[in-house]
């Protein structure tokens, strides 16, 4: 009996000696990034990041201010392309394909985004949504896909009798909802959101964090949050990332939310995440 | 850049509930003391003041899970703190679980009376000795929470004393129950006696617990140190 017990003790050491690994991979990775480094003029941001996105599934980054999640999602679908002193090494896989020998509009309509604040162009709702199909040469059936996307975002019983009405109109928690349904209207297979709700009310934000569950049954999702608790409701895997002295953005940690959450294994992971850094 | 953020609330939410749940541990043990020394003295006055005293534990055990509640709910605790706030609700409840046997004990010793004891007590005192380490150290080791080596090492120590308690427990029931059954005068008090060790066993098994959890505590695996598992 006492055997037994000592048996069972000795299982903790173990455990963390296979678990040392802080990184968890996948076999068949949706997104991938392979050592990249980003640099802002000379200064490195962000510095050897490997990172494994599964398919449909939500994957929450966090870490404090600074510590290069905005960086690391922009380089996903080539964002950062845009900023002319940003400069990206290493490699970005989509489905074990290297961005940049894609076409950026094609990576961006694959890979979709939503930002910090709610961007609608200054049309109407209806324009709005339909950009992107019309962009990429669809002509035919725009109004279904306008439905369908207005559906799959939560936000057609509240718009359809005013689809021709500026998307101005719409309040901030709508005007976000219209965004996530532009890009849905693509049909992407990723969906990559700075802080989507950190502009928005409880209710609003608790609109979208439904919507991002429902979503990710078809879609992938990489998400940037600061919301911890909303990190632990949307998301089944979370990646924390943090900046030393140095200022240079690392992958610290990447796993399961129960454990990233429930007991981090990086020390550093633990003391973001029970408020004691960041 | 990571820098020092402060969490004055959650650390002050904590630090009140820790000293609770000090405080809670000091009136169990002070009540362990009284119980046995009230039950081998026949001091059925002191016996009374334990049952009395009890409810100052429940009201403890409240307090600890009412002030846990509004700090997760205050706070939002995750990882360790989340670990610990739950843990001090558990453990809370095991002590005022321990209360309850304590007290028992001395309505037992209530319901003997002054009628002498129809043994002469050898295993009782060890049983005793035993479950009382067992809930010093398994309070010592939650409330230092040391590193872990240490806290698998100790909580190893606390759950080797229980096969000791166990078996001097059988060897009560069974001594009693031949005794008994040659001589019927005896079983009123023999089964009351029996009682005695069931909740002194019993403590031990709550002792267990209160380490078991400390352990998941600092290790965050709620399956590393299975107690129960060794009860086949």
């Amino acid at each position: 009996m006492i055997n037994q017990k000592i048996k069972n003790a000795s299982k903790i050491n173990n455990k963390l000696s296979a678990t040392s690994n802080k990184i968890i991979s996948f076999e068949k990775p949706v997104l991938e990034s392979i050592d990249l480094n980003v640099l802002y003029g000379k200064s490195l941001a962000v510095k050897d990041v490997n990172i494994q996105i599964p398919k449909n599934k939500v994957v929450s980054l966090i870490g404090p201010s600074g510590c290069g999640k905005s960086t690391l999602i922009r380089c996903f679908n080539r964002m950062n392309d845009t900023i002319r002193i940003a400069k990206v090494n290493g490699q970005i896989l989509y489905n074990k394909k290297d961005v940049n020998d894609m076409d950026p509009a094609e990576v961006r309509y694959r890979i979709g985004m939503v930002f910090q604040k709610p961007n609608p162009f200054p049309k109407s709702i209806y324009e709005n949504v339909a950009f992107g199909p019309k962009v990429n040469g669809m002509k035919e059936n725009l109004d279904q896909i306008v439905e369908a996307s207005l559906k799959k975002a939560d936000l057609w019983k509240e718009v359809k009798d005013r689809l021709k009405e500026n998307a101005y109109g719409l309040s901030g928690g709508q005007q976000q909802r219209l965004c996530i349904a532009r890009t849905l209207a693509v049909n992407p297979e990723v969906i990559l959101m700075d802080e989507p709700c950190s502009a928005l009310d409880p209710i609003s934000t608790d609109r979208i964090e439904e919507l991002i569950k429902d979503l990710s049954s078809s879609v992938t999702i990489v998400i940037v949050t600061h919301n911890m608790q909303q990190a632990v409701r949307v998301s089944g895997y979370a990646a924390c990332m943090m900046a030393g002295e140095d200022r240079i953005g690392e992958l610290i940690e990447y796993g399961e939310v129960d454990q990233i959450f429930g007991n981090p294994k990086d020390k550093r992971t633990e003391e973001y995440v029970t408020g004691r850094i960041g | 850049m990571a820098n020092y953020h402060g969490r004055k609330s959650l650390d002050l939410g904590l630090l009140e509930i820790e000293t609770k749940v000090n405080a809670l541990n000091l009136k169990v043990l002070e009540a362990f003391k009284e119980t046995f020394n009230s039950f081998y003295e026949k001091d059925l006055e002191k016996s009374k003041k334990v049952i009395k005293n009890d409810r100052f534990i429940n009201q403890f055990s409240i307090e600890i899970e009412n002030k846990s509640i509004e700090v997760i709910r205050r706070e939002t605790p995750l990882a360790s703190d989340m670990r610990k706030l739950t843990s001090y609700m558990f453990v809370s409840q095991e002590l005022e679980r321990i209360g309850d046997y304590l007290s028992g004990i001395c309505k037992i010793n209530l319901k003997i009376g002054k009628d002498p004891f129809i043994t002469k007590f050898e295993k009782i005192p060890k049983m005793e000795a035993i479950a009382k380490n067992m809930l010093k150290d398994s309070i010592k080791l939650f409330s230092n929470s040391p590193e872990e080596k240490k806290a698998i090492k100790d909580a190893k120590n606390i759950f080797s004393q229980d096969d000791e308690i166990d078996h001097l427990n059988s060897q009560v029931q069974n001594d009693l129950i031949k005794r008994m059954s040659r001589d019927s005068k005896l079983v009123e008090q023999g089964t009351y006696i029996i009682w005695v060790a069931h909740n002194l066993e019993r403590i031990s098994d709550r002792a267990n617990n209160i380490a078991e959890r400390t352990i998941y505590v600092i290790t965050g695996d709620s399956g590393a140190i299975l107690p129960y598992e060794l009860e086949e």
